[in-house]
Order: C-alpha cells, then sequence, then structure tokens
C-alpha cells in the first residue's frame, strides 16, 4: 500500500475540508480525517476489534453531518458537471468530424467507435489500434508529465476541473514481448499508451464509482476515454444528518469484518464516501463508510455502513445468480 | 445495479444453451462464480462475485451471445480440465464449448502458476491449475477468450505457464497480478468488459484498462494489477490478437509467442511485488 500523492493532487474544496475537519479532531494537518491513518495501512492481525479500533478515520460526526448538510444546500437539485451528453460533444472535445446527426448513443468507424451507455451514461471512445505499431517505451516514459497535464486539460474541457479530481495518477500501458521458451532477459518491451487515471470528489468528500481514464500515443493523439461521472444527488430522503456514533460504526464494522476475515489474517481500511444506490430507478448518493477487509493472501472484500441515523430505503442488494 | 432486472433473462438463456452445450454453434460465454465455500472446498465467502461474474454475462447476452453459466456446488474441477490432460477432464463440452470464458473464484499461486478454488471436490481436487487446463480449437474445444477474476491468476513471475493452456489454441488469456477485490463497486467495471470487448476495442485491452483499479483510503491507497497475455504465432501476432473483439473471430494460430499488456510498475501491495517497466 502506497502513501497517497493527495496533497500534490488533491483539489482544492478537499484541501480546504481537511484543514477544517483535522485541528478540530486534533490531527497531524496532514492526515485527513476522512479516511484511516496511513500507519493502520501496514498492520495486519487477527485481532479484528483492534484492526478495526485503529482504522476508524478520526472525523467528528457532528462536524462531518454538518459538512453534509451543506453539499445537500449547496446542490439541491444535484451537482452533474460533466459537459459530454451527446455524442456531438465527444466529437467536439476530440476534434473528431461530425459522424452522426445526433441522437445515436454508439457510434462505430473504421477508425474509432465512441458513445454514451445507455444505462450508466459512461462516456467511451477507443481508437481502433489494429495492425498499427506501438509507442517506444522510452519515449512513453519521456513524454508522461507532459500528457498527464493535457489529459487533465482535456477532462477540464469535458467538465471536470482539477478540484473534482480526488486522486491522479499518470502512467504506461507496457507490451512485453517473448517467445516460448524465452524469459524477461530476451523480451521485447513497447509502449501500448500514456494513460492518466482520476478519481473523485465533491467537496472533499469520495464519490463512489466515478472515475474517468484517459490514454494517448502522443500529444494530441487520444486512443482511449473512459468517464463515469454521473450526477450526485443525495439521498432525496435524507432530511437528518445526524450521524452514528464511532461505537455504532465500530459495532456494525466488527460483524461484517470477523465474517470476511474468516479467521485469516488481515489489513482493514475505511474511508467517508459517497456510495450510489438505487432508488425508483435512478441513482442518488447515501453518505457511507466504505470498509476493506484486506487479507494477505486471498480476495479481499469491500463494503459499505451507512453513516446517518436516519433509516434509508433503497436498492442495493447482491444478487444470486442461480 | 443491473443484476436483478437481468436475472430472469438469463435463467431462460441458460437452460436453452446447456440443452446444447458442446455441440453449439451460435456464439456463446460461459461464467462461474463461487460466493459461499459450503462444499467440501475451503474459501471465504464474498457475496458480489457472482454479481461481477453475472454483469459480464449479461451485458455479453444483451449483445446476442448465449450465456451459459455454472455456478457454487456446480464449480468442480472437470468442467476445466482438458480431456488430453486427465482422462475426466470435459471442458470440450463446458467451459471450453463456448467463446469466451470468466471464471470467479479464489486464487493463489502455486508451482504450475496457478490455484483456483473449487466449491465441491471431484476426482479428489479441490483446486485447478494452469497444468491441468488446454484450451481452444486445437484441443477439441473453441474457446478464443479465458478470464480469471482470481488472485494472482496471472502473476507476473508465473505467467509464461499459461503458455500450457494456450496450446490449444486460445487467443487470449487474462487475469490479475497480486490481489484483488470483490464488492459492489466492482460490478460495473465486469460489465464494461463486455461492452467494450464486443464493440469498441479488443478483449486483451479492454480486461486491462477496465480491471485497472485504485481503491483510496484518503491516506494511502491500493491498486488492482490486471494483466492480459496475447499468444500467436508470430511476435506481432500476439501483440496483435490483444485487439480482437469478442465476436471478430480471428484465426487460429500456434502459440509461439506472447505478449503480456500491464501497467508499467503496477504495484499490488499484497500478493506480488510491483510489475516491471
Amino acid at each position: 500500500m502506497k502513501n497517497s500523492t493527495f496533497r500534490t493532487r488533491f483539489g482544492s474544496a478537499g484541501l480546504i475540508g481537511l484543514l477544517l475537519l483535522a485541528p478540530l479532531a486534533g490531527q497531524a494537518a496532514d492526515t485527513n480525517d476522512l479516511g484511516s491513518p496511513a500507519e493502520s495501512a501496514q498492520t495486519y492481525s487477527e485481532d479484528y476489534a483492534r484492526l478495526v479500533d485503529a482504522a476508524l478515520p478520526k472525523f467528528s460526526a457532528e462536524v462531518l453531518g454538518r459538512r453534509l448538510a451543506t453539499v445537500r444546500a449547496k446542490y439541491p437539485d444535484g451537482y452533474d458537471p460533466l459537459r459530454l451528453r451527446k455524442i456531438t460533444d465527444i466529437e467536439s472535445l476530440l476534434g473528431l468530424p461530425h459522424a452522426t446527426d445526433g441522437g445515436a448513443d454508439l457510434v462505430t468507424t473504421g477508425k474509432a467507435t465512441y458513445g454514451i451507455s445507455k444505462g450508466s451514461g459512461r462516456v467511451h471512445y477507443a481508437r481502433n489500434l489494429e495492425g498499427q505499431p506501438p509507442m517506444d517505451f522510452a519515449e512513453a516514459q519521456r513524454s508522461q508529465r507532459e500528457l498527464e497535464a493535457r489529459h487533465l486539460d482535456l477532462l477540464a474541457q469535458a467538465g471536470i476541473e482539477r478540484e473534482q479530481v480526488l486522486f491522479a495518477k499518470t502512467g504506461v500501458m507496457s507490451l512485453r514481448t517473448q517467445a516460448a521458451g524465452e524469459g524477461d532477459d530476451r523480451s521485447t518491451l513497447a509502449a501500448d499508451s500514456v494513460f492518466t487515471y482520476a478519481l473523485r470528489n465533491i467537496d472533499g468528500l469520495q464519490v463512489e464509482g466515478s472515475e474517468a481514464k484517459i490514454a494517448s500515443r502522443g500529444a494530441g493523439d487520444i486512443v482511449g476515454l473512459s468517464v463515469r461521472w454521473p450526477g450526485v444527488l443525495l439521498h432525496p430522503k435524507l432530511t437528518s444528518f445526524k450521524l452514528k456514533s464511532a461505537d455504532e460504526l465500530k459495532r456494525e464494522a466488527l460483524a461484517e469484518v470477523k465474517r470476511a476475515a474468516n479467521g485469516a489474517v488481515v489489513n482493514v481500511q475505511m474511508a467517508v464516501v459517497l456510495r450510489p444506490v438505487t432508488l425508483d430507478g435512478r441513482r442518488v448518493y447515501v453518505p457511507s463508510l466504505k470498509v476493506g477487509v484486506l487479507p494477505r493472501e486471498e480476495a479481499g472484500e469491500m463494503f459499505y455502513i451507512d453513516l446517518p441515523q436516519q433509516q434509508l430505503a433503497y436498492g442495493d442488494g447482491a444478487v444470486d445468480d442461480r | 445495479m443491473k443484476a436483478i432486472r437481468k436475472t430472469l433473462l438469463g435463467a431462460g438463456f441458460a437452460l436453452a444453451a446447456l440443452g446444447t452445450a458442446g455441440s453449439a454453434l451460435a456464439d456463446s460465454v460461459w461464467s462461474s462464480a463461487i460466493t459461499k465455500w459450503d462444499g467440501d472446498c475451503s474459501g471465504s465467502q464474498r457475496d458480489w462475485w457472482d454479481d461481477m461474474c453475472m454483469a459480464w454475462r449479461h451485458e455479453m447476452a444483451d449483445r446476442g451471445f448465449v450465456p451459459v453459466w455454472q455456478n457454487f456446488s456446480l464449480v468442480r474441477v472437470n468442467k476445466y480440465v482438458d480431456p488430453s490432460l486427465a482422462s475426466w477432464g470435459n471442458d470440450n463440452s463446458r467451459i471450453d464449448a463456448q467463446d469466451a470464458g470468466l471464471i470467479c473464484t479464489h486464487g493463489t499461486v502455486d508451482a504450475t502458476g496457478w490455484a483456483g478454488s473449487m466449491h465441491t471436490k471431484d476426482q479428489g481436487e479441490c483446486k485447478l491449475n494452469v497444468d491441468q487446463m488446454k484450451l481452444g480449437k486445437s484441443s477439441g474445444g473453441r474457446l478464443r477468450f479465458f478470464h480469471m477474476s482470481s488472485c494472482q491468476s496471472v502473476q507476473w513471475d508465473k505467467r509464461l505457464s499459461w503458455f500450457g493452456p494456450a496450446k490449444g489454441g486460445v487467443h487470449v488469456i487474462a487475469g490479475f497480478h497480486g490481489l484483488m477485490y470483490i464488492g459492489s463497486q466492482y460490478v460495473d467495471e465486469y460489465e464494461d468488459l463486455a461492452a467494450d470487448g464486443t464493440s469498441s476495442k479488443g478483449v486483451g485491452k479492454a480486461w486491462v484498462d477496465n480491471m485497472h483499479h485504485v481503491d483510496h483510503w484518503y491516506n494511502s491507497y491500493k491498486t488492482i494489477c490486471p494483466v492480459a497475455m496475447g499468444f500467436g504465432n508470430t511476435a506481432a501476432r500476439s501483440a496483435d490478437v490483444l485487439n480482437e473483439r469478442y465476436a471478430s473471430k480471428w484465426y487460429d494460430t500456434a502459440a509461439n509467442w506472447t505478449t503480456s499488456r500491464y501497467i508499467s510498475g503496477c504495484d499490488p501491495s499484497t500478493g506480488g511485488g510491483a510489475l516491471p517497466n
């Protein structure tokens, strides 16, 4: 687990929230009280109660409740900044010739496929790279900083300003080729693309299920785009911002952690998030505590606990695939 | 979120498809998932794993593929083992009778390369190993794409062990280096894999692009590191086959070369060190 680069890439709203919360909770200024303390990330144990205790973020329920109420007041009808609403918006953003007269949700040409998914609203674009040579790996590495700036600028043009970005990371998508029986020392290395991956926050609160991925092979040469950045509306029935106490949250978390850990040595991490759920067929958000049970030797599990004391109705359960 | 809507639709298809498994010529896909290890094999419960597998399969069904699935207590080793390697293997009438397959189960790296946990012991075995598999037309099946939602399924130091199963002719094998995670927030990624791999980009690329994920905890974060391997008779073919889509049906070639697609330096933190450049 890495220490986050959020200090340099955290949006300004997130920084404001951090500065507001940290002194009130008596924490160091560089620790975000919406997440588990960094030192807890290295703690593995079978003492689940101790893990939960150490991982619970140090936020004040009263302060966070007021902050959520402010978000509701600021965005009474939701917050939906993405400017990519139709096919022509994608074409304008990427400088593509207009391929349709509008209305279609998917365009396929010989050179690219792009569209807006009906159900999820995900915006996607993929250039057809069949038969095309890859990038030189060293050139891809050298161009990362420049392409990251271009990617973030493009996202800003799409309506994703930098203060909405919780976390961004740029890297190289590698291609390593070798013959059967030959080791990595005899392989050839190339780059598929340079990509940027971004996660979202609203006023410093992480938004689950929102992410942007953009990839290119050079300045102005976008080869891939995937943006899930839906409108965020707090659950409309959420009328009280009184949150569960630390003891209540620990009790709920511990029961699930015990079940998920199944006796194994695990690490536990937590974060305050806005989590999408379904209400009457539309997406709304519930302030939640995201909990990760992270074993050393098998797939871990993520689950959520509602933060408000108020019971909220929504559809969100796992379905048995019988 | 789409899981409930599609459950009944999928069940109907499955009844029809199972009757023709092995002989069906329509494009079809297979998925297997376990959530509770309540048979005689062991593993920790993961309630959302079948939803992840199901999201992929339902999206494939929406795009015209006949869905076939065998979940929970039906996940037994013989359905994935090739008869050329063990006489009791039935993969050619099960997973290898389809065009694409996805298995969602606990996994770990072992001497063979990967061991996937089964639900119920079969032939005395609770694990499916790399050296029991041979996928594709050359081994009596027809699978072109094999994906594993399973930890350490394409572990970097062991990934070349997948040359063995690829001798059967399968075009792309995809999995994870290090540990991966289970939860509701990953379901959409499997749906996107199906959508992208069908309509807009190669399956090998769609796998890595959609499965890469950062779980952020404000003061630290964890990364999921997918890896896709293309196989071919030449270096160029093994790289280009990562562009093959589910319905493209590229011709088969011998698996003499492989190209791995992955995120340079991706560090899963648990279950494997950082990937190389």
